[in-house]
């Protein structure tokens, strides 16, 4: 900590976008935020996804009784509130990136699952899903290489769209001092220590905002090119004839 | 003449996908067109009250009552469509809005061109649902959409489109998802409805049993030409063109009781090949190698023959023709 | 001792309550082998239903199936794949019933895979494609590539690569071309002779059920109102249902 170099305005020179309350880089600390944000995020998501996709595929290929059973089962975990479990996650084993990490996952599972559920279900409906039971494909392999290929475009959609979610609960999580611990850097910890210095340094609590709002915004519309690009593909009901 | 075509193209980019010179539709007649997949029929019959895709281009003309409906803009349509022109399409449940009432999609469809005080606008939807023959006409005015069978479906959809007294009914593929016994009663409808108020009648399907029973003239589309045109029992039992011909024996009915027994297993009468997609239609006569009686006059577009209302466009027809001097030409 | 046989069937879609109509009620069918079976009634009549039934993709709840004499809960249980092999199905939307992200060598190729668990050679892929009147040159392709009546011979193919006893055919020909449905019930019909096999067709169409099979089964609301020879059933039966099925088809069908 270099006391001289405490609470620099931007464009100081070495120093883009100034220093924080110790003297440390914005710009490296962004950096850093960025790294453990997404390592954080890219992990929980894409762990949420396959396990949540899996369990979807499962609820869509089974009989009714054990599907109203597990989708309401489901729809109880989804209704479990994100945030209060990682509270409860970082008190019983204590905070930092694995706290938020296990937290994610958890709320994401549910979401995950559902979304899948009815586009596999509709292409278990379809003729040639039918016709490979017909000639002897067992449940698993029709979900795996006939319903998966073709729910495939909507799961990376899914990814997308969650990925940006995670970002944000990950800069919350933070925030609220249950996420990363010091000196792990997160972008929802500078905001929180941004907060009590609004007045002398204003922008501390620009910077990472803006980094926050730039990710979440740019993977939510990456989701939305991908889906429009990948949609007229998938599981088409209009007749050909 | 109720309707009038002629010189009538529709394309779409490259593709010609109607090309019918000549076809005509006296008042309250009733015309069949028949053709399979790709044959232009349904855009014909969409392009007539301007409903054709608006990537397509409409050249030609369609003189309906005297007044030309090509180059009609969709405002002018609109007053057509109703009054003038009602129409019924193939799948009653997905034209009929599933969240309305049945009462009050007739009675829309009349309020649209004629004000009527309320009482009376309920009257004539009462009024149209028994003349379409759906009995308890009044306690269906409440009930929706999904409540009633198919053949009721459709008899609502030909109430809505009879209701503003129409002099030309189009039909596109009425029948077609509905079972046969309800068929049956369909097409007996539509054959009162237009006798009792002198309508004519476009019915366009592939079923040529149906277009049998149901028209007194037939045309016959293969790749968006009309191919054949004249008085029904003429086209099927008589027809000139090679593809009626091969279409007709390609689609036998149920043989009589005494000769069932016979028929069965035995191989059915097919035409070579298959109806090539809209960049593969051979110069021409369209109907190049698919026919068994082609000739190399046939790389020429075949002229239309025109025999006392009955006309074709085939350079080597089925059967021989008579020319008005009455000598049977067999070369032709 | 019939190929086909079953005894007091009822079925119903599972998850309705439990007072819900059956959707198959109380039926009785023999079906020989070697013989071709029409199986005709309205929509929601239960044939599609029936044929699952028959071919073991569902299971009734009530009364007995036996296929060549064994149970079909039996065969399910301790030899599926033996009752897949003998009984596969032709779907009537040959588009649809193709994945449209195979090609049509590996779509053919599925029953082999599934069933004998071993990849077929060239030669018996040729083979299949010569039976149906089809050239390799199809076989790289996707079926959006192909004309409807090339994909139900490439249906009819799939379904005979494993040498099946029966062959279920449900609306084979209502979603083709006028033109091209003779060409594909002819060759059902020569498939037929040739190899011996069973033919069980739905149809909407009596002229076409008329053509190709000698028994007919009439059903109506779930139950089977008449079964036996096509003929005798077509011109004189005295079911009241039966001559009113008729006689609106032979009004709709052409007569020329």
């Amino acid at each position: 900590m270099i006391v001289a170099e405490r609470l620099l305005p931007p464009g100081t020179s070495g120093y883009l976008l100034g220093t924080d309350k110790f003297g440390r880089d914005v710009v490296s600390q962004l950096m850093a935020g960025a790294r453990n944000s997404f390592y954080v995020s890219l992990l929980a998501t894409t762990v949420a996804v396959i396990i949540g996709t899996v369990f979807g595929l499962l609820i869509a290929g089974s009989g009714i009784w054990s599907r109203n059973i597990f989708t309401r089962l489901i729809d109880m975990w989804g209704s479990l509130p994100g945030i209060l479990i990682a509270l409860v996650l970082a008190t019983s084993t204590g905070p930092g990136n694995q706290a938020a990490i296990i937290s994610i996952i958890f709320w994401f599972i549910p979401i995950a699952a559902r979304t899948v559920i009815g586009p596999a279900r509709q292409i278990l409906a379809l003729d040639y899903v039918e016709a490979a039971f017909a000639y002897g494909r067992g449940k698993w392999y029709v979900l795996t290489r006939h319903v998966l290929p073709n729910i495939g475009p909507l799961v990376i959609v899914l990814v997308t769209i969650l990925f940006a979610s995670a970002i944000l609960i990950e800069a919350a999580l933070a925030f609220l001092g249950v996420g990363a611990q010091p000196p792990t850097a997160s972008w929802g910890r500078l905001l929180q220590e941004s907060q009590p210095l609004l007045e002398r340094a204003p922008t501390l609590m620009f910077f990472p905002g803006v980094a926050i709002v730039l990710t979440v915004l740019g993977f939510n519309l990456l989701g939305d090119g991908l889906r429009i690009i990948l949609d007229p593909q998938q599981s088409s009901t209009s007749e050909i004839l | 003449m109720m309707l009038e075509i002629r010189d009538l193209k529709v394309t779409i980019g490259p593709f010609t996908i109607v090309d019918i010179e000549r076809l005509t539709l006296p008042p309250a007649r009733r015309l069949g067109i028949v053709g399979e997949s790709g044959s232009g029929k349904t855009m014909t019959a969409m392009s007539i009250i301007g409903l054709q895709p608006n990537e397509a281009v409409v050249t030609g003309s369609i003189r309906f009552n005297g007044r030309e409906l090509v180059g009609l803009t969709d405002r002018d349509f609109s007053e057509v469509r109703g009054p003038e022109i009602g129409v019924i399409f193939q799948d009653p449940a997905k034209a009929l809005n599933p969240m309305m009432q049945i009462g009050r999609q007739v009675s829309e469809a009349i309020h649209l061109h004629m004000d009527l005080p309320k009482r009376q606008l309920r009257e004539r939807v009462v009024d149209l649902l028994t003349q379409v023959h759906l009995r308890d006409a009044k306690s269906l005015l409440r009930r929706y959409p999904h409540q009633l069978s198919g053949g009721q479906q459709q008899r609502v959809l030909i109430a809505i489109a009879i209701a503003c007294d129409p002099k030309l009914l189009i039909a596109d593929e009425p029948t077609t998802s509905l079972d046969v016994t309800v068929q049956n009663g369909i097409l007996n409808l539509i054959r009162e409805l237009s006798a009792s108020r002198n309508m004519s009648l476009l019915f366009v399907t592939h079923d040529l049993g149906v277009i049998q029973s149901i028209s007194e003239m037939i045309a016959v589309v293969y790749g968006g030409q009309m191919v054949e045109f004249g008085p029904a029992d003429q086209v099927i039992n008589k027809p000139f063109h090679q593809y009626t011909h091969a279409l007709i024996s390609a689609n036998p009915g149920i043989a009589e009781d005494e000769h069932l027994s016979e028929v069965v297993n035995q191989a059915l009468n097919t035409i070579r090949g298959s109806v090539p997609s809209l960049d593969k239609f051979p110069s021409g006569c369209r109907f190049r190698g698919r026919c068994v009686a082609e000739t190399e006059k046939c790389a020429q577009s075949p002229e239309t023959v025109e025999l006392d209302s009955h006309l074709f466009r085939c350079w080597n027809p089925i059967r021989a023709v008579t020319d008005t001097r009455g000598v049977t030409d067999v070369t032709r | 001792m019939s190929l086909v046989e079953a005894r007091g069937l009822h079925f119903r879609y599972p998850g309705r309550r439990r007072k819900q109509p059956w959707t198959l009620q109380d039926l009785n069918l023999d079906i020989e082998r070697g013989s071709s079976v029409g199986v005709v009634g309205e929509s929601g009549s239960g044939k599609s239903t029936l044929v699952r039934i028959l071919c073991g993709l569902m299971v009734h709840q009530r009364g007995e199936v036996r296929f060549d004499g064994r149970y079909m809960k039996d065969w399910l249980h301790s030899d599926p794949r033996q009752i897949r092999r003998q009984n596969q199905i032709v779907f009537q939307s040959p588009r649809r019933s193709l994945d449209p992200r195979m090609t049509i060598r590996r779509s053919l190729g599925e029953p082999v895979r599934a069933i004998e668990r071993r990849i077929p050679s060239d030669e018996e892929i040729a083979g299949w494609l010569e039976r149906v009147g089809l050239k390799d040159e199809i076989l790289p392709r996707y079926p959006h590539q192909l004309s409807g009546g090339q994909l139900q011979r490439v249906g009819v193919a799939r379904a005979l690569s494993v040498n099946p006893d029966v062959l279920y055919a449900d609306e084979p020909t209502s979603a083709l071309d006028v033109s091209v449905q003779a060409q594909v019930l002819n060759l059902l019909m020569d498939i037929r002779a040739q190899l011996g096999l069973t033919l069980v067709m739905i149809s909407h169409d009596l002229a076409v059920i008329s053509r190709t099979c000698e028994q007919i089964i009439v059903m109506k609301d779930g139950r089977i109102i008449e079964a036996g020879p096509m003929t005798e059933i077509l011109s004189c039966s005295s079911d009241p249902y039966t001559t009113s099925l008729v006689q609106s088809a032979r009004m709709v069908s052409l007569k020329a």
